[in-house]
């Protein structure tokens, strides 16, 4: 099964996928910064 | 789109509250201002513009919509992500071509790759269960095992599940847009057919999705600069 658990912008401007790792209920501080930029309707 | 009341589609999982609710076939999160949409049955061929409640359908209970509400929430997430990546980097090319040599610095995002996986499958059945599809008899729920997996988590069979696809090196755009195509199970008569998979298109990405089957015998592209 392949789950996208890591995005990731390089310096070049190229976004990679990492598709191992664990994922932490939410508290990452840059998916909340992308949520609150965009984010403008409730679920 | 009101559509006629239906059971909720999870309603072999456990018992339902006394309510159905109106389920936004694609999560209204991600289209706050409405939708410009075209193939579902009242819109097969023309474009049309609909408000952000109009593509609804009375396909799940109140208490299993809310259940699956941290999904809407896994998507919505990936979607402001891919969104920020893409402005992001236009500020960043912009930068550089102004002169403006700032110090760059990798940003990682750390998503709900397993919850957002369930939320495209949770698409696919919205989309079957609503009518929106055809060929498939009203009252139509999804296999159980895929039920679960949706609504309680697990695992689905081994490699199947959620898949990109695309080339390496492939340059992708970035929108405000889905698209969703229903992968039928092979195996089936014509008319008693059953929702397999999905092709998808996620802002930029294009998504794959099996329930049964490994992904790499699901799709095998013709052309690979355009594997859709």
């Amino acid at each position: 099964m392949l789950r996208p658990q890591r995005l990731e912008l390089l310096p070049s401007g190229e976004a990679t996928f990492d598709w191992s790792g664990t994922y932490s209920n939410g508290t990452d501080k840059n998916v909340v910064r992308a949520r609150k930029k965009y984010d403008s309707a409730r679920l | 789109m009101q559509a006629m009341a239906r059971q909720c589609w999870a309603k072999s999982l456990s018992e339902c509250s006394d309510r159905m609710s109106g389920e936004h076939l694609v999560t209204k999160a991600l289209f706050p201002g409405g939708y410009t949409i075209r193939g579902f049955p009242w819109c097969a061929t023309e474009f049309k513009t609909v408000g952000v409640n109009a593509l609804t359908a009375n396909i799940l209970c109140r208490g299993h919509n809310t259940t699956l509400s941290p999904l809407d929430a896994a998507a919505k997430d990936v979607w402001c992500v891919l969104r920020y990546i893409w402005d992001l980097n236009a500020l960043r090319q912009a930068e550089a071509a102004a002169g403006i040599r700032n110090r760059r610095s990798r940003v990682k995002f750390r998503l709900d790759g397993a919850g957002f996986e369930r939320w495209a499958f949770k698409t696919m059945v919205n989309m079957v269960a609503s009518g929106s599809v055809t060929g498939f008899a009203k009252d139509w729920e999804p296999p159980r095992d895929l039920a679960r997996y949706i609504v309680e988590g697990g695992a689905l069979p081994e490699g199947s599940g959620l898949g990109l696809a695309v080339v390496i090196g492939e340059k992708v755009s970035d929108q405000d847009y889905i698209s969703f195509a229903l992968l039928r199970r092979e195996d089936r008569p014509v008319d008693d057919p059953e929702a397999e998979g999905f092709l998808m298109g996620f802002r930029g990405l294009r998504l794959a999705g099996s329930s049964t089957r490994p992904l790499r015998s699901l799709h095998r592209p013709v052309n690979l600069v355009n594997p859709e």
